[in-house]
């Protein structure tokens, strides 16, 4: 089984769901509990953001090649393979439902925190725990670990662990035994995610995106040389002004990569704060570290504002 | 023919050569209608040639080498034929100094690793 975005956005909307049932059945919360339901909203909201930081770069790089696919049609032509994802589908799709695994743990820990058993979540968990195992062991994983440099075992591992977790049907009392097991998972997931964003002068999509960007604005600055002679003054303005164009929206699209990037290590973080105080009854550290997941997740959502009302 | 810097053999020097080496085309800034050709021409074949090169490293690294001579042929073609036109451009542009040894190290990196 695959998710597609917009499974993956159910997902995640179950999880404030299900806080909001926790908070309505007012049963008597152990301070690890309530740790686990305030990171699972915190992590459901920035895993949504990432969701959606991703589609959207893919979104204004078709733009873009399609802007300049338009320019160059006069002396290119047009071919069907010239249409090319930023990111590759079966990568994207490897993506896309690691984080939706990451979003389905997080609403885990909010279930396994309440006192009653929602069967339609586990039922959902199920479904996605099933689909994490098969992808475990797909080409869309080996080319995400591919393109951030990493090997291919604890990635696999590390999403097989995550898939049975979601499977099984645990219960309150198992929450600090889930934590410790989920802690390796979530971190290599994690780090994976980061890895394959990597950085504009070293490898991964934020290399991919500038270089592509280059030959965009290269393609753009050859059709305003050719087709100069023959535009009005206000049409070489507007070709000029696509030029700046492409970068701001290179660098909108490195800076949404790059918050995502820092959204993803926060939650590892986070995550392992939580593991780290099963046993205490409080927490500063995991509450600082929750309090950072929350700036990080949104501040994926202030660039991305920026992004679009470009 | 290179002079200076020895030719990488492996990829991640190679790598970091071609990547070099669109940095300095990203940044030339040709005016005239013909230099601004070839150095579009040649960042394009450029990317072509480091999509390759990650791919095959991204291999490389699971031990499955595949050596895509065919998919980076075109692109190293199109490099070596644009090498002359973008010395001649270096001269006048002066952000593309040592143009044509950037060029032989990628060609001659690439032409190790891909067996061709």
């Amino acid at each position: 089984m695959t998710l597609n975005p917009s499974e993956a956005l159910m997902y995640a909307r179950s999880g404030p769901m299900l806080c909001l049932l926790l908070l309505l059945s007012g049963c008597s919360i152990s301070p690890l509990t309530q740790r686990a339901t305030a990171f699972s909203t915190a992590a459901t909201a920035t895993t949504l953001k990432v969701q959606n930081a991703f589609q959207l770069i893919e979104q204004s790089y078709t733009d873009a090649q399609t802007a300049s696919l338009v320019n160059n049609f006069d002396t290119k032509g047009f071919n069907p393979s010239q249409i090319q994802p930023f990111m590759l589908s079966e990568a994207m799709q490897a993506r896309t439902q690691m984080i939706a695994g990451l979003q389905q743990y997080a609403t885990l820990l909010a279930e396994v925190s309440g006192n009653q058993p929602v069967t339609a979540l586990d039922t959902q968990s199920e479904a996605l725990g099933k689909s994490l195992q098969a992808l475990s062991t797909s080409s869309g994983l080996s080319t995400v670990a591919k393109s951030a440099n990493t090997d291919i075992g604890p990635a696999s591992t590390a999403v097989d662990a995550l898939g049975r977790m979601l499977i099984e049907h645990k219960t309150a009392k198992e929450l600090p035994g889930i934590l410790t097991a989920m802690q390796k998972p979530v971190d290599t997931i994690c780090q994976l995610l980061e890895d394959d964003i990597g950085t504009p002068e070293g490898s991964g999509l934020r290399n991919q995106l500038m270089n592509d960007y280059f030959v965009l604005i290269a393609a753009q600055k050859i059709y305003i040389r050719n087709n100069e002679a023959k535009m009005t003054p206000d049409e070489k303005r507007a070709a000029i002004e696509q030029l700046p164009q492409l970068v701001i929206t290179e660098k909108q699209d490195d800076a949404t990569l790059a918050q995502t990037q820092a959204a993803l290590k926060s939650l590892a973080a986070t995550n392992d704060a939580l593991t780290a105080t099963k046993n205490s009854k409080k927490a500063p550290a995991f509450q600082a570290l929750l309090a950072e997941l929350v700036a990080e997740g949104q501040q994926i959502g202030s660039v991305y504002k920026a992004t679009t009302s470009k | 023919m290179a002079t200076g810097s020895l030719i990488p053999s492996d990829i991640p020097h190679t790598r970091t050569a071609a990547q070099a080496l669109m940095d300095k085309l990203a940044n030339a800034n040709p005016i005239s209608a013909a230099d601004m050709q070839a150095v579009a021409d040649a960042t394009e074949a450029l990317n072509g040639v480091l999509t390759q090169l990650n791919q095959e490293d991204m291999l490389s690294r699971v031990g499955a080498m595949q050596a895509a001579a065919a998919e980076v042929k075109g692109p190293l073609q199109t490099l070596s034929t644009l090498k002359d036109q973008l010395t001649d451009i270096s001269t006048r542009i002066g952000a593309l100094a040592g143009i044509a040894n950037d060029v032989d190290q990628v060609v001659s990196g690439c032409t190790t690793i891909f067996g061709l």
